[in-house]
């Protein structure tokens, strides 16, 4: 069953509004899931839409960030893709961030793992799977 | 300083009257001449030239070859050529600017031609050629200190030879000749320690750091008996007593994954670097060594764990650091999962070779960031322990 | 992010979100603090009202973590539900500051 087919602009604000939304989503249609998974399933979903606004499109407003997710027995399957490979922006925002902070941050995706997601990557296109 | 500029022109009069006007506005500048092409080449050869004003119509070998020539050959190529012609097709100006001339004028000369624009066109090219020698010799330096401070980089690699307890096989690629990956084996008494750390960062900074990591963990590893985790927790604390952070950007930050070998248990404390595999050779699987951490430098008072693993012979313990999967700065998040698949997929070498397989995996993943249209942009180290 | 000074304690209180969009304002609003006259010997930072949080927020808590150190103030964390207590301990960082109820 698709739940969410969309996309959104590069932006974390657009990021904020779509797993607010993709959140009440699961919560309606997704019965079986509890409080805590959920809370996991809003932080992933966060980091793989972040790292695709922020590294894959470089925050530019044509490129988009589509993303999909599928429940089918007792198993969601999320997927992100990005426009990738575009040219860099000199002004990125967190760029500011002192270097350690930054390295502290793009280990998001060893949190995500700790959480017992699986997780797939396919050049701009991240698939992301939770056994329920 | 004196300039020497060299007029190229089959027509005396052109000459004496471009050699005129220039004498007037430049102080400094003393005079070549020249008939046609060869002549140009002759001069050159002989001694130092700052400009070349050169005429494009000149008999034997015209002004187009002689461009030509000079934009070939290094030793020449720098120098500031100024074309001139009565030609005024726009082809003609087009083609000689697109060989590297540095500016055009037509003839024959108007009177402002001569008295304000080729002077300082003469003047903008020559300091332009000046600009150019500085930064040739700039460049210069620096590759010198790189190659020094890479062959002192080399000096900080473990011994690959001479161990009881494991074979060591190493593949080291810093992305500027020197950087701030940083692995060590040593085997001290009937224990093996090894380390693998990736200093934030590549280049002369980063591999400063790193040369002081080597320091800071051979001094901690001596204290005997001292487990992974304190390994990391002295080496946080280190940081903190020795250097000063006064401000927000700290560069002493790395990742780093601490082990000792002792008759088969293998002790482990990871700082926040990617997962090592561990081949175990009776069941031909990779298994991945999964304890997160903080990293180093961070934040003091940080406290590590260490953990056990069982390791029997021929058993190989695999450790990297990200730039190997991650082509891009700050993507690390892509490309681990590739280590682990493209390892299982070389295991069948790893048993007969295990230098090979480090250099097939290598490849591997160089040809995957290059069909992505990348190349490794940061530091790369492999380490891999064979259990004896 | 409102800002309660109660006595000597500096009360920090995110109320929407400790997520990527957000961050950036918080840090504006904290570097300021510090930089300011305000004397405070505590920050506590109330997460009793935030449910959404992503890596970079929590960097940010590591942030503030490491500016109250460098002023002499003592740090913690109160409110923080279940999850984002489990969520801090999974990335370390119980270890550093408690996480009060």
């Amino acid at each position: 069953m698709e739940l969410l087919n969309t996309e959104i602009e590069s932006s974390f604000d657009a990021v904020d509004m779509l797993v607010r939304t993709a959140i009440r989503l699961l919560e309606e249609e997704v019965k079986e899931l509890s409080q805590s998974q959920l809370f996991n399933i809003n932080f992933m979903l966060r980091e793989i839409l972040n790292n695709a606004v922020e590294h894959g499109n470089h925050f530019e407003n044509e490129k988009k960030v589509m993303c999909h997710i599928e429940y089918e027995a007792h198993q969601l399957t999320f997927r992100v893709r990005d426009e990738g490979k575009g040219i860099h922006l000199e002004d990125i925002p967190l760029m500011h961030e002192p270097k350690d902070l930054l390295r502290q941050r793009n280990r998001g995706h060893e949190t995500i793992r700790e959480m017992a997601f699986e997780v797939y990557i396919d050049q701009t296109e991240v698939t992301v799977i939770l056994k329920i | 300083m004196a300039y020497h500029i060299l007029i190229a022109d089959d027509a005396t009069m052109n000459r004496s009257l471009i050699r005129d006007v220039l004498s007037k506005s430049l102080k400094n500048a003393t005079f070549s001449e020249a008939v046609n092409g060869t002549e140009v080449l002759e001069v050159v050869k002989y001694g130092a030239v700052d400009l070349i004003i050169l005429d494009l119509v000149m008999p034997i070998m015209d002004g187009y070859e002689t461009l030509r020539w000079l934009k070939k050959h290094p030793e020449f190529h720098d120098i500031p050529v100024i074309v001139n012609s009565a030609i005024t097709e726009i082809k003609s100006i087009e083609q000689t600017l697109k060989e590297g001339a540095i500016d055009y004028f037509t003839k024959p000369l108007s009177p402002n031609d001569m008295q304000i624009i080729l002077p300082l066109k003469a003047r903008n090219a020559i300091k332009f050629y000046e600009q150019q020698k500085t930064i040739v010799s700039l460049n210069q330096q620096i590759n010198e200190e790189l190659k020094n401070a890479n062959t002192f980089a080399n000096i900080l690699l473990p011994k690959e030879k001479g161990m009881k307890q494991v074979e060591l096989y190493l593949k080291y690629h810093p992305s500027l000749g020197i950087g701030g990956d940083f692995f060590d084996c040593v085997e001290i008494g009937d224990k093996v320690h090894f380390m693998i750390a990736d200093v934030t960062g590549h280049g002369i900074a980063a591999g400063m750091a790193s040369s002081m990591i080597k320091v800071l963990y051979r001094k901690i590893i001596e204290t005997p008996d001292i487990m992974p985790h304190e390994v990391l927790e002295r080496m946080n604390q280190s940081i903190f007593d020795i250097f000063d952070f006064a401000g927000r950007d700290n560069y002493f930050v790395f990742t780093a994954f601490v082990g000792v070998l002792d008759h088969g248990v293998l002790s482990y404390a990871n700082a926040g670097h990617p997962y090592p595999m561990i081949y175990r050779a009776e069941h031909d699987r990779f298994v991945e060594i999964r304890q997160n951490g903080f990293l180093v430098g961070m934040l003091k008072n940080v406290r590590y764990h260490t953990e056990n693993f069982q390791v029997d012979p021929e058993d190989m313990i695999f450790l990297y650091t990200d730039g190997l999967f991650c082509a891009c700065e700050g993507k690390d998040f892509t490309g681990w999962e590739k280590v682990f698949t493209l390892s299982r997929q070389l295991s069948g070498i790893l048993t007969v070779s295990p230098k090979e397989f480090l250099e097939d995996l290598f490849y591997a993943f160089h040809m995957i960031h290059k069909t992505s249209g990348n190349d490794f942009t940061d530091d790369v180290a492999m380490m891999l322990l064979k259990v004896k | 992010m409102e800002e309660q000074l109660l006595g000597n304690c500096m009360r920090l209180i995110i109320t929407e979100g400790l997520t990527a969009n957000r961050v950036s304002d918080y840090t504006q609003k904290t570097e300021a603090l510090f930089a300011s006259d305000s004397r405070f010997d505590s920050v506590v930072l109330d997460l009793s009202s935030t449910k959404n949080i992503d890596s970079v927020g929590v960097t940010f808590v590591i942030g503030l973590y490491k500016a109250s150190e460098e002023h002499n103030k003592s740090f913690s964390v109160s409110g923080a539900s279940v999850d984002i207590m489990s969520l801090f301990r999974l990335m370390k960082l119980d270890q550093f500051f408690d996480l009060n109820e």
